[in-house]
């Protein structure tokens, strides 16, 4: 049948009205002008500020930035609508492409001159009008040092060897001072050379992490209500603290680059109260790097090693932590992570997390609600890949991969009660190299653990707990289904699987180790460790290096110890991590249901396998980092 | 052809003259502004008076002194500032000054020194027990804002250990925000590069309101120092302090206004100007070529 082209005409007047309208505003800092339309990215009509398409849009519109560098911070007060949301999404996804910047203008602009200080050092200054938290030259992170003396002996506040490059400000002679690595391999030492990025002040509170004003973010979403806003494909750099500042609620920030920030994305603030956190946010196909954080520790390391550093006597182990604090301060700290101030329901997925300090820590997740971390890689990280301390609540750590992270797990409150928990970890992948391992246990006299977990006497005796005076300390019990660890597999040669901090009398209750695959050098350093409450069953572990004596520990009850040589595992280890999990020696082994994890992964009762890959199904290395 | 000259050449006269335009309007729109050219006018008939800032009440008034300025490359810069000595201090008992809702406050300094303790940029009204309605101000150097609904305890207190630390002998735009039970805001600017150096909020037990009651103390709105009621003034700003222009609206203005306050010209300009020109150029050219 013909319809009349009258007939058509009215359908389509009638339905247009009613039919959503989704406009695109263009933005282009180098061509565009705040008087025009914003209706196309040509010269004669983009808007010039990512600010005033803001303005003009409404739910469902979305708005697109040409390539260039936008001067920060972009303070945004705009709402979508549930299933129409503002999109602000860069026109080209690739890094440094779209750069929204807090760094000194001036400086990054190689428009203030370097004067060299002592030639020998490679000492350089330059004025700068304000303080700074984050300093990259040409990409690469420069660690702040406590005074000049120290950046000139590379010594953090505690006596310990830092990074071989770092910068030092003087506040009152206004003065930044740099050392860069004499060696080349990040570049000349001149900063002359460089484009330098100088980020702000950081913000407020012992960490620096609690937001202050609008110099903590690049971008920030505001208003604390639901927000309904996508941002997607920038370059966020050198912020006071956050690349994205989320205000409100129900956010997704994705396919975008975290250089020089303190944190990726950060919420409003953290309490046990949902009502005033910032609540359903995602982060995910994202890049965030503190780098070079990764290869200073080995830096360090091997000059240990090699007997070119000398570290404090008496002091804390992990003399390589200059960037906890111990280089300058506790609220420049790199112990920071993807997100910050995170509240209820959040997710952090399919992102690469890479060459930092952590992953996500505790300043990040204290007290989370139901937050997800699935299925990104997080690469050579200084310390832990998640931390779930001090309080977070319901929270599942699955299908990552997780590689070369000195520590990668963490259970560590210092908070007192709520304890963390539920905590539901699996079908994980973690791969360390043995040399790592080798290394960190020949120059410090200590070993890694691929899980850390304790409740130190701090939380009893800190002056923040006193609400824990009554409190037994014999038994720490987690909450909920308790710490759920399942059908993880973890290559950690020549480290532990546990790193206890709390004495051995005090006991952990309610956490289960189940189907999981270990292949490391031995149970704990402590020799008496038992595992002290924590239940273990149908577990596999193979020792590499062998020599241990406590596997059986771990496997648990109808549970597995391979005797095939550490040799054969540790080769096997290199290889490609699909082909190793293809053919494994574990994927015969029967598992057995977790119910206790019903609330995480549905199927968990129902559990038959050993190792990542649920059930038969292949692990696959997920798909990580901005998608172009 | 003459009108498309003239478009030309009218445009980018426009563009370069936009930001300026922009501030002026802005200015236009306060309660009160003062440029300090030399006199203590201010916009609406708002004048401050120089007055003693030791004396029991604020008196006498004395002679301000002005200084000549130079080199300031925001726009809307003038040429001469008052000059504070460490005893005087700059007033009015103006009832517009006496804002209780959303307001602005902003001015254009450069400190003769950094002393410990505390000075007072802009403050309005003293409560009881040394408080006062609403104050910017600076301690060791860093800037602190403070808000008092009814003048017995401070509201709100912004505060940061981090901040920004201030300068002897530099010139500085300081704007203090207040949003009725939302936020209170500074941001500090600097008017030779345009730059932002610092921002700090807080979202804190802002009220919905301050005191607008001149029975509270004497309600003075003051440049340069708080009242102190019968013992005098608190607080002064130091001797060789130059203000080169102060305001303060009714409202809260956005981001973008406190931005266009400290705004450098862009070069861009500049560079339409000569496009422009050498457009003109051509036109003429062609012109002469038929």
């Amino acid at each position: 049948m013909r319809i009349p082209p009258v007939t058509l005409l009215l359908v389509w007047f009638c339905c247009v009205p009613f039919a959503a309208r989704a406009d695109v505003y263009y933005v282009d800092g180098k061509k565009g002008s705040d008087s025009y339309d914003g209706r196309s990215p040509d010269a004669e009509h983009a808007l010039a500020t990512i600010q005033e398409a803001a303005r003009r849009a409404g739910p469902g519109d979305v708005i697109t930035v040409a390539e260039g560098v936008y001067e920060g911070p972009v303070e945004l007060h705009i709402a979508g609508e549930p299933g129409r949301p503002i999109t602000i999404q860069a026109a080209s996804r690739k890094k440094n492409a779209v750069v929204i910047t807090n760094a000194e203008p001036a400086l990054r602009k190689g428009a203030v001159p370097w004067t060299l200080v002592d030639e020998s050092l490679g000492l350089y200054r330059a004025p700068m009008a304000r303080p700074t938290c984050r300093i990259l030259y040409s990409g690469v992170d420069l660690q702040p040092y406590a005074s000049l003396e120290a950046l000139k002996a590379f010594v953090g506040l505690d006596g310990n060897p830092g990074p071989r490059h770092g910068y030092y400000y003087n506040e009152k002679e206004q003065m930044l001072y740099v050392r860069l690595h004499a060696s080349g391999k990040y570049g000349s030492p001149n900063p002359a050379d460089h484009l330098i990025s100088a980020g702000p002040r950081t913000g407020g509170g012992s960490a620096g992490n609690n937001y202050d004003g609008p110099l903590f973010f690049n971008l920030g979403l505001r208003g604390n209500r639901p927000l309904h806003v996508v941002v997607d494909g920038f370059t966020f750099e050198t912020p006071g603290y956050a690349g994205v500042y989320v205000d409100g609620s129900d956010v997704v920030v994705r396919n975008s680059w975290f250089l020089g920030c303190r944190a990726g994305v950060s919420g409003r603030r953290e309490s046990a109260d949902p009502s005033v956190t910032s609540n359903r946010v995602t982060v995910e196909f994202s890049d965030y790097s503190q780098y070079p954080a990764y290869d200073d520790m080995i830096e360090l390391l091997e000059l240990r090693k090699a007997g070119r550093v000398s570290v404090a006597e008496k002091k804390f182990p992990l003399f390589w932590w200059s960037r906890k604090g111990n280089g300058a301060g506790n609220n420049k700290t790199y112990e920071t992570g993807i997100c910050n101030l995170v509240g209820s329901d959040w997710i952090v997925r399919n992102n690469d997390i890479h060459d930092a300090f952590e992953g996500l820590s505790t300043w990040a997740i204290r007290w989370s609600k139901g937050l997800v971390v699935a299925h990104n890689r997080l690469e050579r990280l200084v310390d832990n890949a998640v931390e779930s301390e001090d309080h977070a609540f319901g929270m599942k750590i699955y299908g990552n991969y997780i590689f070369n992270v000195v520590e990668p797990f963490s259970w560590q409150p210092l908070g007192g009660e709520p304890w963390p928990g539920s905590v539901y970890i699996y079908d994980n992948v973690v791969q360390s190299d043995l040399a790592l391992n080798q290394l960190i246990t020949a120059v410090s006299d200590w070993t890694p653990g691929w899980f850390k977990a304790g409740a130190s006497s701090q939380n009893w005796e800190a002056p923040w707990n006193s609400h824990m005076k009554d409190v037994s300390r014999d038994v720490v019990r987690a909450p909920g289904d308790g710490v759920v660890v399942f059908n993880n597999t973890v290559f950690f040669p020549g480290g532990e699987f546990l790193t206890r901090v709390q004495p051995p009398e005090r006991k952990f209750e309610n956490f289960r180790f189940v189907n999981n695959v270990s292949v490391a050098a031995g149970f704990s350093r402590q020799e008496e460790d038992l595992g002290g409450g924590i239940a273990f069953s149908h577990n596999a572990w193979a020792y590499a290096p062998e020599g241990g004596v406590r596997g059986q520990v771990f496997a648990g009850a109808d549970g597995t110890v391979f005797s095939e040589s550490s040799a054969a595992w540790i080769a096997a280890m290199s290889d490609n991590v699909e082909a190793i999990l293809e053919g494994a020696p574990w994927k015969d082994l029967p598992g057995t249901g977790v119910p206790s994890a019903a609330a995480a992964f549905p199927g968990a009762a129902e559990i038959g396998t050993v190792g990542a890959g649920l059930n038969g199904r292949p692990w696959k290395m997920p798909e990580t980092g901005p998608r172009e | 052809m003459k009108r498309a000259i003239s478009s030309f050449i009218v445009l980018p006269l426009l563009l370069i003259g936009f930001g300026s335009l922009q501030g002026a309007t802005l200015l236009d729109d306060a309660v009160a502004y003062w440029g300090f050219e030399g006199n203590l006018d201010g916009t609406h008939s708002i004048n401050l008076a120089d007055v003693s800032g030791t004396t029991t009440g604020m008196s006498p008034t004395i002679v301000p002194a002005f200084n000549p300025v130079s080199g300031i490359k925001a726009v809307n810069a003038g040429t001469q500032a008052v000059a504070f000595d460490g005893t005087n201090v700059l007033k009015s008992n103006s009832p517009s000054l006496r804002i209780g809702g959303a307001q602005t406050l902003w001015l254009r300094v450069n400190l003769g020194s950094i002393p410990a303790g505390t000075v007072a940029f802009m403050t309005r009204s003293r409560p009881v027990n040394s408080q006062r309605g609403i104050s910017l101000q600076m301690t060791n150097g860093r800037l602190q804002g403070y808000l008092s609904a009814d003048g017995t305890t401070y509201d709100t207190q912004l505060t940061s250990a981090t901040s920004y630390a201030l300068q002897a002998s530099s010139w500085y735009d300081i704007s203090m925000r207040f949003d009725p039970s939302n936020v209170l805001r500074i941001d500090l600017y600097d008017p030779m590069t345009g730059t932002l150096l610092d921002s700090m909020e807080t979202t804190t037990n802002v009220p919905a309101s301050i005191s607008t009651s001149n029975s509270i103390g004497s309600g003075y709105f003051q440049v340069g120092s708080i009242n102190n009621g019968g013992a005098g003034s608190s607080y002064l700003v130091p001797n060789g302090t130059l203000i080169e222009s102060a305001a303060v609206w009714n409202s809260y203005l956005s981001d973008d206004q406190i931005r266009t306050l400290s705004a450098v010209p862009e070069p861009r300009s500049i560079s339409m100007l000569m496009m422009g020109g050498a457009s003109l150029a051509m036109i003429l050219r062609l012109s002469r070529a038929r």
